[in-house]
């Protein structure tokens, strides 16, 4: 099975597989980690977040050009801290909205609103 | 470097085919090489090389005799193996009936006379070590059961049981997906195996005997009844409430599952709530409707009430 | 295989001929055979034009279904995208596959047939005309409506092997699924008559002396393929017509909550689907065969090798359907014997491979346009070869089985086994109907990007079939690792689409379309007969074949075939004629007058893609309408086709006399009409297998069956009418009176009529429905297979009558009492045994 596996690496280099997924690991993903963070808790459920390609709905706001806006969800001035909050736990600012508390690591929290804040409207054509 | 799923068994029948395959890659490959040597010695080689090619005897020797012998032999492995992995040398120790739906599977565990003792949807759990007889039978249009890591792929055809034995060495988390074209959104109808210890596996299986407790929580209490008056109810089962619809997938422990949607969504409060707010968006075509009328606080305290269900 | 000689063979040695033909003969040939002007081309039926339209439509239906393959690509470029939801993806994907399959390859190797065959076996024209015509126009009208479906969103969106009860209509209501279904049937009668066309064809047009081993292996490939088609075929022609039913009628042939069997569409479908690989092949092999004799200047090396390899792959061919089903949980020993079968069929395709490459060694090949897409053909089927042989194993198949590594599979046969063959032929043979020939040099940038598109494409499939990615699937999810491979596989596709793309812009810079004379001529080189010089009447004079390659062999061939020293150098009879020839050693039997051009076949293909169409949006009385007029064009290009001719015999040059009129087994009518009963045969035959298999599978939901004593009745009308439709024919012979004769056929009919109706009624008296139960679908299908033959044979007794009536039936032989003698017989001998094998099926106990 090793040699397999040599001959196999070998065909994938010489580019006849030719592909980097082949070759990263599905669980070592490499990236943004805020991005990662997201793919990882499927908030593209409800949200069009530029970068994650699955899902991708409309149930709730779209966030392209989130570092552009002023406030989150209208209710809290939009920086780092606030959105690490306000995405674990929006029920404590909107509390008649529909997005759910949603259970995450301090870390990713932050991470994510590092990601959301580099968000920035595309030039209008 | 992750291998491909087909050559990264984690079964002691996936290894088997994994071994057939890498034998017959290995031989296609040396026959095409010797394929291309040949052509290219007729287009470009020297003319005695190439007076010798020409011949009837080429023919006979590369383009009849050579390929009778290679192939017998790879079919006599291959008859040999198809037989052991058809015929299942080991006694499944279990029953656990498949249901393909569009696009969801239904998986019932059996007791050894066929009742069902335990009913799921879209993730099967399987103690490692031991053989699973699946019956997997279709509720609608066919589909195919296929998880890759362990095994190959069965129909589920209307009208028949096919038995597949399933097993797995290790455990661990594997992602199959229906594997014959079902129409609409074949391509997102997937499937979670779950292998566990031998241990675990029964701990599992004594957690699932008993509903889980009526929430406590004021929030999915609220959720608990918008569940049984806004339609839910209507197409889902939780055990120990007054939900009893069967059109749908069973959500008693929904809110156990690794993946909703029938494998294509992490599971957790706001996928919940993204999936019951608009599942058309994320899976179109799926038998679920848009539940858009129910107001925000509604579809807190209903993705509540779900996420609790474990 | 022996053949008493007919012809005394020394009459060949009078060829050359010391005296060439005359200038006013040539005139006349001219004449006779004149180009169409203006709305004539519509009324043309000469091979020229009609293999050429046919060659431009198969191409244009490439190209459409080519750009379905890009919108796919696009969407599967990067994962979970939404540029097309998944009805959408789903139509483009199911057409994309028909198209492909069905009005792109098979149609494509026919019109290569239709424009090559004549001229490559010295036959001035093939021996039905105006069926090649109307094999074209049901294909053009109907493919274009088809296609139009997906304009309008109503395209069938169950998958090219459509099967149930996905396409039943519970889960596929509305009209898509009808368009699959009529359209497809109805397009496969277009095949089907381009099959019988080149069975006749070959078996009788060939120039005197072209014994069969003298054949070009194109011959030999369209030969097997024809055979292949009309065996075939017929089971996916059932296979529609039955899956309509239950669509329109709900007959539950694959309900098996009523007693049907979505199995049973499998095997209808696969016993043709697999073989349709091969029939698109062998014609490919083929063309690459003769391709690459003349780029290296050799004749094949194992001729006689090839044509059993061919044989043989025809042969296997149909016992490898259920490799498609693996999966499904067939029993072992069937999975044995398959698997076994699936391996066998690719050894002769080896022995053709090795043939390849031994007759590039036996000369210096030259590497131009042809000859590159030649080799580059050998590389890509190869590939695609060996891959189908891993897919013959069982448990392998069972992990690649519906994933992306049988796409890729598919891709690589088809393209390396029809589409490469094909652009090589394109580039080889355009010479022979073109002003100038295609430019070798931008061939050359085709074959390169082609090349390399079909590996950027397709050879990363077989990785993300590995990887776990299944076919038919609108999008996919990101970290599954197929994100690059899927990304390479579309920038391929549209490196292949920039390939096609140069090759259109070749085809419009140097490709003019030129039926007779005037054109480029034997750039390549070729050894065989349509290399001959030649004008819209084929060649000036048909030579004797002494070879293989006549025109390496025999120098002075071409000079002397142009002078009109060989046979028939003029109008015999001053209509469009050529040889007809004996079946083995091609003798000169007959001479064979053929039609000319005729507004009919266009509107009998018009009115019967009328038929299907409308009956598809349920028009029904408009559909009927169509239907009858359908019908009165083909017995009126019929009547007008059989006319008498005055001379008995003719001088096909050098004083050699032949009959110009034939009955019983010579006539080539009466070849037709049993190629045709053949397709009726295996139609009944695949219906029988699918009563004995849900017999089989479903025997619960079995009644028992009318006796034979209560149902006698049907059984003594229809050996009576056996009788009389065999005996019209000696009756005709004996008493030289036609009235006997064409009455015997009419009261055949008659009684045929009422076994039928004794049968229906008997089966409803033993209480058994076609909406009940599988039983009753599918002996209710049998009948309405019979009804429809019933017609036939009540249209062909009709003609019968209306020849006698007008004083148009010969004696003491006549070949329309033949033929509907034939038809008729068949039609007694199918409802006799029909019936009887559905009474023999009891219920369980």
């Amino acid at each position: 099975m090793r040699i397999a596996k040599r001959v196999y690496l070998l065909l994938a280099t010489l580019g006849i597989a030719g592909c980097s997924d082949v070759q990263t690991s599905g669980s070592a993903r490499s990236g943004d980690t805020g991005l990662l963070a997201m793919e990882d808790l499927g908030c593209g459920v409800c949200h069009v977040i530029p970068g994650v390609s699955w899902p991708q709905s409309d149930v709730g706001p779209s966030l392209v050009g989130f570092g552009n806006r002023a406030f989150v969800a209208g209710v809290l001035p939009n920086n780092r801290d606030n959105v690490a909050s306000f995405i674990q736990n929006a029920t404590a600012y909107v509390d008649k909205g529909a997005m759910p508390p949603i259970k995450m690591t301090g870390q990713q929290a932050r991470d994510i609103a590092d990601y959301l804040r580099k968000l920035q409207t595309e030039a209008s054509p | 470097m992750n291998w491909p799923l087909v050559l990264d068994p984690a079964s002691a029948d996936a290894t088997q085919i994994a071994n057939l395959s890498w034998t017959l890659l290995a031989v296609v490959g040396v026959v095409f090489l010797v394929v291309c040597a040949a052509l290219l010695v007729a287009v470009f080689g020297s003319s005695t090389w190439r007076s010798a090619l020409a011949k009837h005897g080429t023919i006979l020797v590369a383009g009849f005799a050579v390929p009778v012998v290679v192939l017998t032999a790879l079919l006599a492995y291959s008859l040999v193996l198809t037989r052991t992995l058809s015929s299942g040398a080991d006694v499944p120790s279990m029953r656990v009936q498949v249901t393909g739906e569009m696009w969801w599977w239904r998986i019932d565990y059996l007791s050894s006379d066929g009742q069902t003792i335990l009913r799921e949807a879209n993730e099967l759990h399987i103690p490692v070590g031991h053989t699973v007889a699946l019956e997997l039978v279709s509720a609608d249009v066919i589909h195919s059961f296929w998880v890759p890591q362990l095994g190959g792929k069965k129909d589920m055809i209307p009208g028949r049981r096919n038995i597949l034995h399933l097993s797995a060495d290790t455990p661990g988390i594997y992602q199959g997906q229906c594997a014959e074209f079902c129409g609409g959104p074949h391509a997102l109808m997937g499937l979670t195996v779950i292998a566990h210890s031998p241990v675990d596996f029964d701990q599992w299986l004594l957690r699932r005997q008993n509903a889980p407790q009526p929430p406590k929580d004021v929030l999915a209490q609220k959720g608990a009844e918008l569940f049984l008056t806004t339609g839910c109810a209507a197409c889902h089962v939780v055990r120990g409430t007054a939900a009893n619809g069967e059109a749908g997938p069973d959500l008693t422990f929904i809110g156990a599952r690794h993946k909703l949607g029938a494998g294509i969504l992490p599971n957790n409060r706001g996928t919940l709530a993204g999936w019951v707010a608009d599942s058309q968006a994320i899976k179109p075509g799926n038998r679920m409707p848009r539940y858009n009328m129910l107001t925000g606080e509604e579809l807190q305290a209903i993705s509540a009430y779900l996420e609790q269900l474990r | 295989m022996n053949e008493k000689h007919t012809f005394d063979e020394r009459l060949y040695d009078r060829f050359p001929t010391k005296k060439p033909g005359t200038k006013a003969d040539l005139a006349e040939l001219e004449k006779i055979w004149c180009a169409p002007k203006g709305w004539q081309y519509l009324t043309a039926v000469s091979n020229n034009y009609i293999g050429f339209y046919y060659l431009v439509t198969a191409f244009v239906f490439f190209i459409l279904a080519g750009v379905l393959a890009l919108l796919m690509r696009v969407q599967l470029a990067a994962p979970a995208q939404k540029f097309m939801s998944p009805e959408v993806y789903n139509q483009v994907f199911t057409m994309h596959g028909t198209v492909m399959m069905f009005l792109f390859a098979v149609p494509a190797v026919e019109a290569v047939g239709v424009l090559l065959l004549p001229q490559m076996i010295g036959a001035r024209d093939l021996p039905f005309p105006k069926m090649s015509a109307y094999a074209f126009w049901i294909y053009l009208f109907g493919g274009t409506a088809f296609f139009a479906s997906i304009f309008i969103g109503l395209a069938p969106d169950g998958g090219w092997f459509m099967y149930p009860p996905l396409t039943g209509r519970i889960y596929s209501p509305g009209i898509s699924a009808d368009f699959w279904l009529l359209g497809i049937g109805f397009i496969e009668i277009s095949a089907i008559a381009g099959a019988i066309e080149f069975i006749v064809g070959i078996m009788r047009t060939r120039a005197p002396g072209m014994t069969l081993d003298k054949m070009p292996i194109l011959a030999w490939a369209l030969l097997v393929m024809s055979v292949m088609i009309i065996i075939g075929f017929p089971s996916v022609i059932l296979a529609t017509l039955l899956l309509e039913l239950e669509r329109a009628f709900n007959w539950p042939f694959f309900d098996a909550t009523r007693g049907g069997d979505p199995l049973l569409w499998q095997h209808l479908f696969w016993f043709f689907g697999h073989p349709e690989v091969y029939i698109i092949f062998l014609p490919g092999a083929a063309m690459l065969t003769m391709v690459i004799c003349a780029i290296s200047r050799s004749d094949v090396i194992g001729y006689p090798l090839v044509v059993l390899a061919m044989l043989a792959t025809g042969f296997i061919s149909f016992g490898v359907w259920a490799h498609h089903m693996f999966a499904t949980g067939i029993p072992d020993v069937s999975v044995g014997i398959f698997s076994a079968a699936s391996t066998a069929v690719t050894i002769p395709a080896g022995t053709l491979v090795f043939s390849w490459i031994a007759t590039l060694a036996a000369g210096r090949p030259n590497l131009n346009a042809p000859g590159l897409f030649a080799i580059g053909s050998v590389v890509v089927f190869v590939t695609g070869g060996l891959t189908g042989v891993m897919l013959a194993f069982v448990p392998f198949n069972w992990q690649a089985h519906d994933t992306y590594f049988i796409v890729a599979h598919l891709h690589y046969v088809l393209f390396g086994g029809m589409v490469f063959p094909l652009f090589a032929a394109i580039y080889f043979w355009a010479p022979a109907v073109s002003r100038y020939p295609l430019s070798d040099r931008t061939g050359k940038w085709v074959f390169w990007l082609m090349f390399a598109g079909i590996h950027v494409t397709f050879m990363p499939m077989h990785f993300a079939g590995l990887m776990g990615m299944p076919r038919r699937v609108y999008t996919y999810l990101p970290a599954q690792q197929v994100e690059t491979l899927n990304f390479l596989a579309t920038c391929g596709a549209f490196l292949l689409a920039v390939g096609v793309g140069v090759f259109i812009i070749d085809v419009i810079r140097n490709f003019r379309f030129t039926a007779g004379g005037g054109n480029a001529g034997n750039v390549y080189g070729g050894g065989t007969m349509e290399w001959l010089p030649s004008g819209l009447y084929s060649t000036r004079s048909i030579p004797v074949v002494k070879s293989r390659q006549p025109l390496w062999d025999d120098l002075e061939l071409s000079k002397n075939v142009e002078q009109g020293r060989y046979f028939l150098p003029r109008s015999a009879t001053g209509l469009r004629e050529t040889i007809m020839t004996s079946p083995i050693l091609a003798e000169p039997q007959q001479l064979l007058v053929l039609p000319g051009p005729s507004v009919w076949p266009i509107t009998a293909g018009l009115f019967t893609s009328g038929f299907f169409l409308l009956l598809t949006v349920q028009a029904n009385v408009a559909a009927l309408t169509s239907g009858v007029f359908a019908v009165a064009s083909i017995l009126i290009w019929l009547w007008e086709t059989d006319r008498p001719i005055q001379m008995k015999t003719a001088d096909i040059g050098a004083g050699i006399e032949v009959p110009t009129h034939s009955a019983g087994r010579l006539n080539h009518g009466v070849w037709a009409t049993f190629a045709m009963l053949v397709v009726f045969a295996m139609i009944f035959s695949m219906a029988v297998f699918a009563l004995l298999f849900l017999w089989t599978n479903q025997n619960k939901f079995w009644i028992n069956p009318p006796t034979f004593v209560s149902s006698s009745g049907v059984f003594v009308l229809g050996m009576v009418a056996l009788f009389l439709s065999i005996g019209a024919r000696w009756l005709l012979l004996k008493s030289e009176n036609v009235l006997i004769a064409v009455g015997c056929l009419a009261s055949a009919c008659v009684l045929i009529v009422l076994g039928q109706l004794f049968d229906f009624l008997s089966w409803r008296q033993a209480g058994l429905f076609p909406e009940a139960s599988g039983q009753g679908a599918i002996v209710y299908g049998m009948m309405a297979h019979q009804a429809s033959l019933i017609v036939l044979s009540v249209i062909a007794a009709f003609y019968a009558v209306a020849r006698a009536w007008a004083g148009l039936v010969t004696k003491p032989k006549s070949v329309v009492v033949d033929i509907c003698g034939l038809i008729l017989a068949y039609t007694a001998a199918q409802g006799l045994a029909g019936s009887a094998i559905t009474r023999m099926l009891m219920a369980a106990n």
